[in-house]
């Protein structure tokens, strides 16, 4: 009787997941260390023996000499590059699970196959929260975050062949994404993609934050009228302005409110920056970068140097 | 008869509860900050066992039993909730699958190491205050502090007299409910409090009367209590300097640094090795030639 309630509650315990040592599983994940909000990359690759433990802190162990302070709970340094202070200014280890700055400790944040996990030592002076990034494309949409995939829903607010290009782009990714006409017009919880010339968008609550610093917005750019044009205007991570884009550049950047789904914003100062945008929504284009810049087919990574 | 506790001061004739106050505090204080300062398990444990043999040399024996007995359990208890509760650290041991509240826990080794040098830390401490407790004398504190703060030290010095007293009268009045027979009806724990409340509050009415009597409310000069110094307090105060500058300077250089997380990291240098023998060593410090039978 008792051997056998014994053998029951081991069974129970093996199915929620329970046993000894770290524990298997299927498929593999990614680790990039940068540095410089992702302009040098320090370890970039693909973690094939994952455990069921995994987290993010762990994957970076494995891969690195980290140092932690406060319990384990926070990244001094990894490789020997230690968060501080230097010249007035602050930098850390900040870490990103498929593009989505986390809100929980790296300790605690599960890692499961097939996410991307990028560890960035940056500057936070001006830019402390930054709620997610383009870099990690297309895995916010593929893997979602913290178990959670969402539906994706596209809001156009220009030209339709830009749409199409996003729908394309996430096509080919294995995505299915739906467009809809206008802003505002996703359902509540779905990953929105924001596309249109900023004209069009700034009326958007997410889109509006670009009017503020990176402090507020998370993003190293934004828009400034001249000569009528909406011309794109790249910062540099001490939020000053560094380069003047013009109306012709396309802009790719995301953002997260609270701890909602994030949103992509696929704009331009006009509808050819909107198309250069959109067809710079690929992994090539976009691995390793916060947000950013296209003109005349050529990328620049935001904050820029 | 009703047994002492066991971190009772027990007047002896050791050579912790005939040195001075300030000796002692000074020998038994640098056991105090080696266990808060330090994260190494060979030190914490050294300094654990040192103060234990300082007590022992006191014949402090069964409040050193009571603190190890006490401070075993509290560091079993110590490893368990945070080996649950943490779930940091690179060597997993075994997953618990998911818990409500706590989410996912996993036990490693790091948040056993963890959990372990907290409870080394507070079996040291407990050893340290419990030597102190049973070879110190509590008047004698009374009387130090009575010329810096007259009132707290009258304070503390009734309620020192007033609180074994009160136990005391509950002891007779249960024993008295008891012997009223098996038919009386219990006396509950509402009567009992009640009894004892107003059998204080007359007590205290008493006592407050005769300070009056005895011209407390008057101020007057302070009250010098002078008492012979002890051979031992040379001894006392070398020893104790000598392991506090120990003790802060291996917090200054880091020695015996012992990371626990993410993974850890241990690797005892001379300097450490130095410090735990002199902690222990240093325990003897309390024992008279000839072993601790002469002592008494």
């Amino acid at each position: 009787m008792f051997a056998a309630a014994a053998t029951l509650a081991a069974a129970a315990l093996l199915v929620s997941g329970c046993g000894f040592g770290p524990g298997s599983q299927e498929g593999s994940a990614e680790l990039i260390v940068s540095s410089d909000y992702g302009r040098q990359v320090l370890v970039e690759q693909t973690l094939e023996d994952l455990t069921e433990s995994e987290t993010a802190l762990r994957v970076l162990d494995d891969s690195a000499e980290v140092k932690t302070r406060y319990g384990g709970g926070f990244v001094q340094s990894v490789d020997g590059l230690e968060g501080g202070t230097e010249a007035g200014r602050s930098l850390d280890w900040f870490f990103a699970v498929n593009g989505i700055v986390a809100e929980r400790g790296s300790a605690e944040f599960p890692v499961n196959a097939g996410d991307q996990v990028w560890w960035d030592y940056r500057d936070w002076t001006d830019a402390m929260d930054i709620g997610a990034v383009v870099g990690a494309w297309p895995a916010p949409m593929t893997g979602g975050y913290d178990g959670e995939v969402w539906p994706v829903n596209i809001e156009c607010a220009g030209d339709r062949a830009a749409c199409e290009t996003v729908r394309g782009r996430l096509a080919d990714e294995n995505v299915d994404a739906t467009i809809q006409m206008g802003l505002g017009t996703s359902p509540e919880g779905s990953l929105r993609f924001i596309v249109g010339p900023w004209a069009g968008i700034s009326a958007d609550e997410e889109s509006m934050k670009l009017t503020e610093k990176p402090a507020r917005s998370g993003v190293f750019a934004n828009f400034e009228e001249s000569g009528g044009d909406d011309t794109l205007v790249g910062l540099n991570e001490v939020s000053e302005p560094v380069q003047d884009f013009g109306p012709e550049a396309g802009l790719v950047a995301a953002t997260r409110r609270g701890q909602g789904p994030p949103t992509w914003i696929v704009t331009g100062g006009s509808e050819a920056g909107v198309e250069e945008a959109a067809s710079a929504l690929t992994s090539a284009d976009l691995q390793h970068r916060y947000a950013a810049a296209v003109i005349d087919g050529q990328i620049f990574s935001l904050p820029l140097p | 008869m009703r047994q002492l506790s066991p971190l009772a001061y027990v007047p002896r004739r050791g050579t912790l509860q005939t040195a001075s106050l300030g000796s002692v505090g000074l020998f038994l204080g640098a056991y105090l900050v080696i266990c808060f300062l330090s994260s190494d398990p060979m030190v914490l444990l050294a300094a654990t066992a040192g103060a234990a043999i300082a007590g022992y040399g006191c014949q402090a024996d069964r409040a050193v039993r009571f603190s190890l007995r006490l401070g075993a359990f509290l560091a079993v208890s110590m490893i368990v909730i945070n080996a649950i509760v943490t779930s940091r650290g690179a060597t997993v041991l075994a997953r618990l699958g998911e818990w409500p509240i706590l989410g996912r826990v996993d036990i490693t080794a790091e948040a056993i190491a963890a959990g372990a040098i907290i409870g080394f830390r507070a079996m040291g401490t407990m050893v340290v205050i419990g030597v102190y407790s049973a070879c110190v004398d509590p008047d004698r504190i009374l009387r130090a502090v009575h010329g810096v703060a007259r009132r707290s030290a009258l304070t503390a010095t009734l309620i020192s007299r007033l609180v074994p007293l009160a136990a005391a009268d509950q002891a007779r009045l249960s024993e008295a409910a008891e012997l009223r027979g098996p038919g009386a009806t219990p006396v509950g724990r509402a009567a009992m409090a009640h009894r004892l409340l107003s059998g204080s509050l007359d007590r205290s009415v008493d006592v407050a009367a005769t300070l009056e009597l005895r011209g407390y409310a008057q101020s007057s000069g302070r009250t010098r209590f002078n008492r012979e110094p002890s051979r031992f307090d040379t001894r006392f105060r070398v020893v104790g300097a000598v392991l506090m500058f120990a003790a802060i300077t291996s917090l200054v250089t880091g020695a015996g640094e012992f990371v626990q997380y993410p993974e850890i990291e241990y690797s005892p240098d001379l300097s450490s090795i130095g410090l735990a023998a002199m902690f222990l060593l240093a325990g003897f410090t309390t024992w008279r030639r000839g072993g601790r039978q002469n002592a008494r």
